[in-house]
């Protein structure tokens, strides 16, 4: 019997023997730590956990920029990641802080200057962007503002750590109701107010409250203007938000600077330098003096905005 | 593109190679099931096709892994299937499954030919001589007692590889019926789907394979197994094709959330290849010739003819079904709002020149095999019934 | 080569051993006599049993800036036209017509509205990344283990021992892995695991002007994630998956799946 089936037997040893030598190849190959926690690597979680961080985060770029992390921290792009503009951190900070330098001078320059389409990423008008965040269509924009050269970059007006000269830091601005323009939800101003309109929802509009400063507005030169364009109000939730003041004169400038790209007919604009120059004998202060003080434009020009007067009377509010 | 798909959906993940895979053990599958039809179930007028369909699986297994291999973004890590297979994931039973079934098969074809190896050993001489010792492991006697033996595991070997062939087959039908994520692959069906066609395919090559040969070589074809393949391909593809299309028609009644998209992949990116191509030329056609041939007395040239035709034609509808399941699937977003699109370069890694040498290449290692150990001509060896 | 292989394997495991209870000699020495804030504190495996680690997303406060997908593509190395992260925008017509569209992902924002020839009644963002799913088919799939979860609920990818089957990509609902072809490997958002133990927040949520992204520990019930997902109305992204996904949103519209 056994002679007919010798080579059978053959056959089952040398499977047998491939058996087992697969079942050894996998003891050995399996890798180090493996199905010690779950069915993987264990080794591969601490691996991943210390890859090197890129971006360093805002508190690593104010350690050395104290002073444009502060200027930054007070205006509106507060929630603004340094990082955001000028690219990851990591070889920046190596180069500054390692003893034994592996990052050149080159490759820790961080870019400074952020090109019109990086401030359009976030400013530029879209349908699906909330009406209360600020965004411009580029070409109304400079059209509002008499800008010839359309190619000019928003940096040429706006200081992006100071985008809109606030007086008082950000988080300190009053709280108030959140405000509604008309065009939030119509086109165009319709014609009706919108307290002669039955069943309308109840919101605030600045008249509601400041009758006598919109009407006093009304009069003055800027009355083509939004209140909101300078008295810029911030929505923290459906009903109450911050107004922010502003009455930093070099808010004013962003309009009235005298610059290359600008139309010069259609806005008074001067250059500062020189109108501070002019000025200074009259105040009896040093040009640097006066474009310290902050309210600087105002403290001449008010009337050309609305009585200011009437601020001083303390008549701000007068609700209907 | 069309619509929208998720950004990384771009990109499709499982190329031509990834059709070619369940193709190509999709015909292992069907024939080895031709194979085990004689061997285990007596069909004895399939006995001249049972070696040459079981010699037909084998090198299409070999080839099976090629496609895989090819796609693997770390081929050199393929035996991590192995080593570390994680027994959840259906793909994870491909290592030992295909390793296994190899071996069978491997094992039933050594046994079936030990007779002719130790016929060329006795007549070798030199390295060809050696060769066929170590191959024969040293056991160069026959006698009638171990002719019985051989049968006997022949008999055994084509049993039990029956259930793996299906699972061999059968997992890459799970392996798409289970993903949830994707609507047009998820069906319990799949599984089931995929072992039908299989058998078609399979059926459909040997037929073919067999038709074409008998016809180079003039030699007059083996009647009683054409009829017997032509019956159950016939068979097979009425099953196969009503599952595929109960499937579908079963979510176009019910039109769950999935309908929408799926009906504009059909109507859109698949129209050609599924509609026309898939079920109307490939399937319906054949279904009638086979019809016709199966039901209606024809001069035996002409039912013939008919045969070979459908079982072209339905070769092509199993490799069409499976380019529209996998690359069909891929087409549609996640996003149930859009489409992208794949077209193969033809000289890329997983292009359609490497898959037409995937395919091809078993075909001729099987015409190799055939010049020493031939299929078709008159039997010289029969010492006994094998 | 196996014993060998054995020998290294066991004289890592020795290392390994010898480096944790040096570390844990070091720290706990520290501890009684210098200051523990000075010591970087690696994480044992016991101790990461107590994060279960969750996102938030805000969808209402959303810009589509995109400087989310910036900042992980330059923290996380990720190859392009491959996103770890990306932003949706879904803009709805007079007609009722929604037009989806994420162009490369948001990784230049958006350049205009979508829709030009009609009026749009309603638009909004919607952030995607992985949702590191308690039961996440990513993992179930993976044939060799290298799709796994940490014990403290990320999901991740060992890449070097994954072989770049596609098997994970193709079984996530939502999109979020890929296959990295340089590495033949596949990639997916690691929540910035590299940061998280740091004490720092993943790349996308410190990127966010908007504050739209949140992360945090679930299993701590004074974490900022647990207050927001208390206080506000959110929903999952394609619940009836059954894949249980960590990722809340806020606001999110039924047109989002």
């Amino acid at each position: 019997m056994m002679t007919h089936a010798t080579h059978v037997l053959r056959v089952v040893l040398v499977v047998a023997a491939l058996g087992v030598g697969g079942l050894a190849a996998q003891r050995l190959l399996k890798p180090a730590s493996f199905g010690e926690v779950g069915h993987y690597r264990k080794d591969s979680v601490y691996e991943i956990m210390s890859h090197e961080p890129v971006h360093q985060g805002r508190e690593a770029c104010a350690e050395c920029h104290e002073d444009i992390h502060a200027l930054h921290d007070k205006d509106i792009h507060y929630g603004v990641e340094c990082e955001d503009c000028h690219g990851p951190g990591n070889l920046h900070v190596r180069h500054h802080t390692e003893d034994t330098p592996t990052v050149s001078e080159e490759e820790a320059l961080m870019p400074m200057e952020y090109t019109l389409e990086g401030c359009l990423f976030c400013h530029r008008k879209l349908a699906a962007r909330p009406t209360n965040f600020p965004q411009i269509d580029p070409t109304e924009h400079y059209k509002f503002l008499h800008v010839t050269d359309n190619t000019t970059r928003c940096i040429e007006c706006h200081s992006p750590h100071e985008p809109i000269y606030l007086l008082a830091k950000v988080n300190e601005a009053r709280i108030h109701p959140v405000i509604h323009q008309c065009e939030d939800c119509h086109d165009g101003k319709p014609e009706k107010d919108h307290r002669e309109v039955e069943g309308h929802p109840v919101i605030f509009t600045c008249r509601d409250c400041h009758k006598a400063i919109v009407e006093d507005f009304e009069t003055h030169e800027h009355a083509f203007m939004d209140c909101t364009a300078c008295h810029l109000f911030h929505a923290e939730n459906e009903n109450a938000g911050r107004i922010f003041k502003n009455g930093n004169g070099k808010f004013c400038l962003l309009c009235h600077e005298k610059k290359p790209f600008k139309d010069g007919e259609a806005v008074p604009q001067i250059v500062s330098s020189e109108h501070l120059a002019e000025m200074a004998p009259d105040l009896n202060m040093t040009p640097e003096e006066i474009s310290h003080h902050s309210r600087a434009c105002l403290d001449c020009h008010f009337d050309f905005i609305h009585d200011s007067e009437l601020i001083k009377k303390g008549v701000i509010v007068d609700v209907q | 593109m069309e619509g929208f798909v998720f950004p990384n959906e771009t990109h499709v993940t499982w190329s031509v190679m990834i059709v070619m895979y369940p193709y190509i053990t999709g015909l292992v599958a069907g024939a080895f099931i031709v194979s085990s039809l004689y061997h285990v179930f007596g069909f004895e007028q399939l006995r001249q096709i049972g070696r040459f369909s079981l010699v037909s699986a084998f090198f299409f297994l070999l080839f099976a892994p090629v496609p895989l291999l090819n796609h693997l973004g770390r081929p050199e890590r393929a035996f991590n299937i192995m080593i570390t297979p994680n027994f959840r994931s259906a793909m994870s039973g491909f290592g030992f499954v295909y390793a296994i079934y190899t071996g069978i098969v491997f094992l039933e074809i050594w046994f079936h030919y030990r007779a002719d190896f130790i016929d060329r050993w006795n007549r070798a001489k030199g390295l060809p001589r050696k060769l066929y010792y170590l191959l024969l492991l040293g056991g160069t006697t026959r006698t009638p007692e171990t002719d019985r033996v051989d049968h006997a595991i022949v008999k055994t070997l084509a049993g039990v590889g029956i259930p793996i062939a299906l699972v061999l087959h059968g997992y890459v039908g799970f392996l798409f019926g289970s993903i949830k994520a994707n609507p047009w692959w998820s069906t319990p069906l799949m599984f089931i789907i995929f072992i039908c066609s299989a058998l078609v395919s399979g059926v459909s090559v040997l037929i073919f394979l067999f038709q074409f040969v008998t016809w180079l070589r003039r030699i007059p074809v083996d009647q009683a197994a054409l009829d017997t393949l032509a019956r159950f391909l016939w068979g097979f593809m009425i099953v196969a094709v009503s599952l595929e299309l109960m499937e579908i028609l079963s979510v176009a009644y019910e039109q769950t959330a999935r309908w929408a998209v799926l009906k504009d992949l059909i109507n859109g990116r698949l129209w050609f290849t599924y509609v026309i191509l898939q079920i109307l030329i490939c399937s319906l056609v054949p279904f009638l010739l086979l019809a016709v041939r199966n039901l209606f007395r024809l001069p035996t040239r002409v039912g013939n003819f008919l045969i070979f035709i459908s079982a072209g034609l339905l070769l092509l509808q199993v490799l069409l079904m499976r380019w529209n399941v996998v690359i069909g699937g891929q087409l549609l977003s996640k996003s149930y709002r859009g489409f992208t699109s794949y077209l193969p370069g033809i000289w890329d890694k997983e292009g359609l020149f490497v898959a037409a040498l995937i395919l091809i290449i078993p075909f001729l290692l099987l015409r190799e095999f055939d010049r020493l150990f031939p299929f078709f001509t008159t039997p010289t060896r029969e010492i006994t019934q094998m | 080569m196996s014993s060998e292989a054995e020998r290294t394997s066991s004289r890592r495991r020795f290392l390994q051993y010898a480096l944790y209870g040096a570390g844990g000699l070091c720290v706990g020495s520290v501890t009684v006599l210098g200051n523990p804030e000075d010591v970087p504190q690696v994480p044992s495996i016991e101790d990461l049993h107590a994060f279960e680690w969750g996102f938030l997303v805000d969808t209402t406060r959303c810009i589509g800036c995109g400087s989310c997908v910036r900042a992980c593509k330059l923290e996380n190395h990720v190859p392009e036209t491959y996103f770890r992260t990306w932003v949706e925008r879904y803009e709805i017509d007079e007609d009722e017509t929604i037009t989806v569209d994420s162009p490369d992902g948001a990784l230049e924002s958006f350049k205009a509205n979508s829709v030009q020839t009609k009026k749009v009644v309603k638009a909004f963002f919607v952030p995607k990344l992985c949702n590191h799913c308690v039961n996440s088919a990513c993992t179930q799939v993976c044939p060799v283990g290298a799709s796994y979860h940490t014990p403290d609920g990320v999901v991740l990818v060992d890449q070097d021992h994954c072989v770049g089957c596609g098997y994970c990509v193709q079984a996530c609902p939502y999109g979020s892995r890929y296959i990295d072809h340089e590495k033949g490997v596949a990639d997916k958002c690691t929540l910035c695991y590299h940061r998280i133990h740091k004490g720092l927040s993943p790349a996308c949520v410190d990127a966010c002007p908007r504050e739209a992204r949140l992360h945090g520990n679930l299993k701590d019930p004074k974490s900022r994630i647990r207050a927001v997902l208390h206080e506000r109305r959110y929903s999952l992204l394609k619940p009836d998956m059954g894949t249980n996904p960590k990722c809340y949103y806020i606001g999110l519209d039924m047109e989002v799946k």
